[in-house]
């Protein structure tokens, strides 16, 4: 391994490696501006400049390539003679607002003047002014205070792959903007407030509403969709402030996508927080004992006979909760529970989960994207593809199958004809000879696609069958990718929480009267109209006007911030949310909730003390693996005969035109979402 | 096909004849100045959409360089020196006295769009200072005099072409 001389340390690094990356691996801190380690190198703040031995001049640290026996010096005299130039320099236009800016505390700016910068400026002209712009609804600009590191404009060129920012004018009269003042169009907008040094761009829904320092943060996972982003929740006093992106470069990197970033304003907003009971066409407000008794009598009326309940579980349901309403439901001997909500065809005897591990889509050269808007689905995954692509030098082949939208990055469409993906199939599509030639090809299956009324399961075991024939599934490699959009449906379907027969066979059986009693979770994608006849049991966080309006009992349950319990995104990967803010008044967790009902039926093994954890572990053994990718996924592996399928050719691949900001209860909710839609969605940008 | 009137239709032939050239934004860029005077915003989307670049790049690049114009100029745009030996030798009171001839201000153009009083550094020309510059044309040694005359001419031409 070669070695260079760090502050008089011999210090080892890998070749390649920047002086910056060597400096920061070895606890060196580098002050920097403009360099961001995911982030292509600008070179332009000057702040990284340290003393390389036999160098003409001080060299910038993020541009200087690490090479065998190079001697550095990092806090030399002449290297922090040369910090406080720059800083002085950077702060020649910079305002000096911080008491009224958003930034302070948080600011790279504010610190790195703190340790590097003069006491006290010479500048006595006149500091530049740039009018106020509009960024849309996520990003509040104030660009008077930009030091133009570039940061943003790298960003939303290279990650988000929306070159709308750009640098324009020239010299002190220089300012980063967009071509037409229009909000940025990218569901990672938001990501702009967290590579932003100073406060030139700020988080819009944020504004002026807390200081950074007062703030306590907990590390938690998201749920808005089915990737798990990895998060930090920002917290005071119960309220949650702000969520930002927590650093896991084997799912988002660190990046996050605008819904999980700001939806979270909905959870002080429309709180179920009393147990409900509907008496004589009133819900009326009662106490905990009796909700959970009239529930019990309801129940215990349907003993006896089978199928009398069902359970349905929503898009943020965690496995706990699920695991225990299994329990609860086999005692009734009920085998009417189902997590597959919105129609989702696949069952756990076949490949339901995305295999390549997300990190791991950075080796595809070849990827099929059958019936999903990945932009809108899983955005994250659609930037690391993008990365994988701009990586590739471009060379990444991607088809897409389906509606037809902008992926950001280039791809070949192949239109939405169910016959397209037969003529590749066949061969005799050219993308045929792409997967064929491909080392590591990838095909992603969407949710949307796999959730349709009629020929889903026939464009599943077609999709199969081009994976089988490809070679996408090899012992090295496993490219087949089923993708879901919620977080619940993965971990729902690990613990057997699906009905033989799906949510259709439920619906039909509570419109025949044959179902008495349904058990709403969390509910999301429910069509209450179907199942109104029945006793409707609604255990839920937030108050949804179509759902309460037929629930016959309400109890209050607690958002993803307030329990701690598992789940599990599309990888298969097991994760924990952490419990960061009190409950709500008298609301109680899901689990919780299922706990009491359940030792109230009095539900063998079950009872208030158990540890319902340890009875989860004791019965599905791969929940012990926390933070891994593939340890959930199907046991066995149905093989299908590829060649009976029955498709109605002129049938189209569709995704169903929702769009990204508002896909469950809370994002509904959310005021900073439906602006996001009004802006950015209604202008037909996104 | 939409149909183009005349003058962004050659805008756009001019625009893809440097499509293939390597560098050909710039190309481009000064190929648009040179035959309308300046470049209007409104071709930025095709500019961008020609060379393969984002329209705020496009932007950006017009905006870095002062002498390409967004707006449209006047027919004679009046380019006095105001670098260091013409400042000594009286260039700011060529202004003044261009200002009350033409009776327009700095940046603005009169009420035909014939003249336009632009301040700019330095034609080389220092030895004979003041220097003014109309229409690729330089004028040295300019005094109160013989501004009137030259720009009489120009205005007279003017009037003849009309």
């Amino acid at each position: 391994m070669p070695k260079l001389t760090l502050n008089n340390n011999e210090v080892e690094f890998t070749q390649g490696q920047t002086l910056i990356q060597v400096a920061e691996d070895n606890g060196v801190e580098i002050p920097r501006f403009c360099y961001h380690p995911k982030l292509s190198i600008a070179g332009s703040c000057r702040m990284c400049l340290v003393e390389v031995e036999r160098m003409p001049k001080l060299a910038a640290s993020c541009h200087m390539p690490a090479g065998d026996g190079m001697v550095v010096q990092t806090h030399s005299e002449k290297v922090m003679n040369a910090r406080k130039s720059v800083m002085e320099f950077l702060l020649v236009n910079h305002p000096l607002d911080c008491p009224v800016c958003d930034e302070g505390g948080d600011c790279d700016l504010q610190d790195m003047s703190y340790a590097y910068g003069r006491p006290k400026g010479r500048m006595n002209d006149e500091k530049r002014v740039i009018g106020v712009k509009n960024y849309g609804p996520i990003i509040q600009d104030f660009m008077t205070r930009c030091i133009h590191c570039t940061r943003c404009v790298r960003f939303s060129q290279e990650i988000a792959g929306v070159p709308e920012m750009g640098a324009i004018f020239r010299g002190s009269h220089m300012e980063i903007g967009t071509y037409i003042d229009s909000a940025i169009s990218s569901e990672l907008s938001g990501n702009l407030a967290d590579i932003c040094p100073v406060g030139a761009l700020t988080s819009k829904p944020n504004k002026y509403d807390c200081r950074t320092w007062e703030l306590k943060s907990t590390p938690s996972i998201d749920v808005f969709d089915a990737v798990g982003a990895n998060i930090t929740v920002n917290h005071l006093n119960d309220k949650v402030y702000r969520i930002i992106p927590r650093e896991n470069n084997e799912i988002n990197e660190t990046w996050i996508g605008d819904k999980t970033r700001h939806a979270m304003d909905a959870l002080s907003l429309q709180r179920l927080d009393t147990p409900y009971v509907r008496n004589a066409n009133n819900l009326q407000a009662v106490s905990w004992e009796e909700a959970i008794k009239s529930l019990v009598e309801k129940l215990n009326e349907t003993k006896g006979e089978n199928n009398q309940v069902s359970a349905l579980a929503g898009n943020m349901v965690d496995v706990e909760t699920m695991f225990v309403a299994k329990k609860i439901l086999e005692t009734l001997s009920s085998h009417m529970y189902e997590v597959r909500t919105d129609g989702f065809i696949l069952n756990n005897k076949v490949d339901y989960t995305f295999n390549t591990p997300i990190a791991d889509l950075e080796q595809t050269d070849a990827c099929l994207i059958v019936g999903t808007n990945l932009r809108k689905d899983a955005p994250l995954i659609n930037a690391r593809l993008r990365k994988t692509f701009l990586k590739s030098k471009e060379e990444l082949k991607v088809a897409l199958v389906g509606q037809a939208y902008d992926l950001t990055f280039d791809h070949q469409y192949l239109g939405d004809d169910v016959s397209v993906l037969e003529s590749i199939l066949d061969g005799s599509n050219e993308f045929a000879q792409i997967l064929e030639s491909a080392e590591k090809p990838t095909i992603i299956i969407g949710h949307d696609v796999l959730s349709r009324a009629d020929d889903a399961w026939e464009i599943y075991k077609l999709v199969q069958a081009i994976s089988t024939k490809y070679n996408v599934v090899s012992s090295e490699w496993n490219g087949f990718n089923v993708l879901h959009n919620y977080a619940s449906q993965v971990g729902g379907m690990a613990i057997d929480f699906i009905s033989p027969d799906g949510i259709k066979d439920i619906y039909e059986k509570s419109l025949n009267k044959e179902i008495k009693v349904t058990i709403l979770i969390e509910p999301d994608n429910i069509d209450m109209e179907k199942i109104k006849d029945t006793f409707i049991v609604l255990i839920g966080h937030h108050g949804d006007g179509e759902i309460t309006k037929y629930a016959d009992i309400i109890l209050p349950s607690t958002a993803y911030t307030e329990k701690e319990s598992l789940f599990v995104n599309v990888e298969g990967r097991v994760q924990k949310t952490s419990k960061v803010v009190d409950f709500i008044k008298n609301a109680k967790s899901s689990l919780d909730i299922m706990s009491l009902i359940a030792k109230a039926l009095g539900v063998n093994a079950l009872n208030i003390d158990t540890d319902v954890h340890a009875l989860l572990l004791k019965e599905y053994k791969e929940f012990a693996t926390l933070n891994q990718a593939g340890i959930i996924k199907t046991k066995t592996i149905k093989t299908i005969d590829a060649k009976e399928f029955k498709l109605n050719k002129a049938e189209k691949i569709t995704n169903s035109f929702e769009n990204y900001y508002q896909s469950d209860t809370i994002s509904k909710l959310s005021p900073t979402m439906a602006k996001c839609v009004a802006t950015i969605v209604n202008k037909g940008e996104c | 096909m939409k149909f183009l009137p005349y003058k962004e239709s050659k805008a756009h032939l001019i625009i893809t004849q440097h499509k293939d050239v390597k560098g050909g934004l710039i190309v481009a860029l000064r190929d648009l100045a040179d035959t309308f005077g300046y470049i209007a915003p409104s071709l930025f989307d095709f500019i961008a959409e020609t060379f393969s670049v984002s329209a705020v790049e496009v932007k950006g690049v017009v905006t870095y360089y002062h002498d390409f114009k967004t707006e449209k100029r006047a027919t004679n745009v009046v380019q006095v020196c105001m670098a260091e030996a013409c400042y000594a030798r009286g260039s700011s009171e060529m202004i003044e006295e261009l200002k009350n001839v033409l009776n327009i201000d700095i940046g603005e153009k009169d009420i035909h769009e014939t003249f336009e009083i632009e301040p700019v550094y330095c034609f080389g020309n220092c030895g004979t200072g003041p220097t003014i510059r109309i229409n690729e044309r330089i004028f040295s040694n300019i005094n109160k005099d013989n501004v009137r005359a030259i720009l009489r001419n120009y205005r007279m031409e003017e009037e003849e072409n009309e």
